[in-house]
């Protein structure tokens, strides 16, 4: 069954190609920090992330939520996960630049969480998400958390890496 | 050898040809209530094929089914699908859409 939410190009449409635009270009704008195999690393994670997780539970057999205009994959569904790439890029980004440690990663993660907790309210109210199948919105804050806490262990595996590489004498 | 291709393409092309399997298109409109449950289970991709979709506004259902008027809702369309959409139900009865449909699957 196609649940057809919307047929019109409107907010949630303008909300990703705004979003996927204006982070594209900071990512650009912005000193690297990262060399272009990292960057492209951390903005494949977020883009997996979403993936993962919209279609492991808003298909069936759980069948969750939906995702923008109908139930069906459309090319804005798939933007859409692409949008998360920057968020997972500057993730990093901050995290390397805050030189994070010990106790200070609680709170990280938290603020990191609220704040992708804030964007999918807006996300609700403006029609990227659908809710009405029952996905209680809470559920995305363990799963906020557990994301970014991999993308931590992952940002030190990357990290750990590049030092054996250098070690090594092999530079990439 | 040969035979053998021969059979696999006579295969393909049966496999690839038209069915004569019935299907049907059902169009749901919700306007204030939601019962999206109901019709959750009723679509089928087996034997006869029920294609739903489920519009949550009239005006978008309005650009689907022009031709159709929606002054009440909800309100479900079931077409039989032959050569164009051929209307078998208009109701606002939800119940008896969905024992239509029901009667549908198990006939």
């Amino acid at each position: 069954m196609t649940v057809i939410y919307d047929t019109t190009f409107n907010w949630n449409e303008w909300f990703i190609i705004l979003t996927l635009l204006t982070m594209s270009v900071m990512i650009w704008v912005m000193p690297k920090i990262f060399s272009v195999t990292e960057g492209i690393a951390f903005f494949v994670f977020g883009v997996f992330a979403g993936m993962l997780f919209d279609h492991t539970i808003s298909v069936e057999p759980w069948d969750l939520y939906d995702v923008n205009d109908d139930s069906s994959y459309q090319v804005m569904d798939f933007l859409s996960y692409v949008m998360y790439g920057p968020f997972s890029y500057f993730f990093a980004y901050i995290y390397k630049r805050l030189h994070i440690q010990g106790f200070f990663h609680i709170g990280f993660i938290l603020v990191w969480s609220l704040f992708a907790f804030l964007l999918e309210w807006i996300a609700v109210k403006i029609g990227l998400f659908h809710f009405d199948k029952g996905y209680p919105m809470y559920w995305s804050i363990p799963i906020y958390m557990t994301t970014q806490s991999l993308l931590v262990i992952y940002y030190h595996v990357i990290r750990i890496q590049r030092l054996s590489n250098r070690q090594s004498g092999w530079n990439s | 050898m040969k035979p053998l291709i021969i059979l696999l393409f006579i295969i393909l092309l049966v496999s690839c040809s038209p069915t004569t399997e019935e299907r049907f298109y059902v169009v749901v409109v919700e306007g204030k209530e939601k019962i999206f449950d109901q019709f959750e289970d009723l679509a089928s991709v087996r034997n006869p094929i029920i294609e739903i979709d489920y519009f949550r506004k009239v005006e978008d259902a309005k650009e689907r089914l022009p031709e159709y008027e929606m002054e009440q809702t909800p309100v479900v369309f079931i077409f039989i699908m032959n050569e164009g959409k051929e209307l078998q139900l208009k109701t606002t009865d939800i119940d008896e859409s969905i024992r239509f449909l029901n009667q549908l699957k198990t006939s």
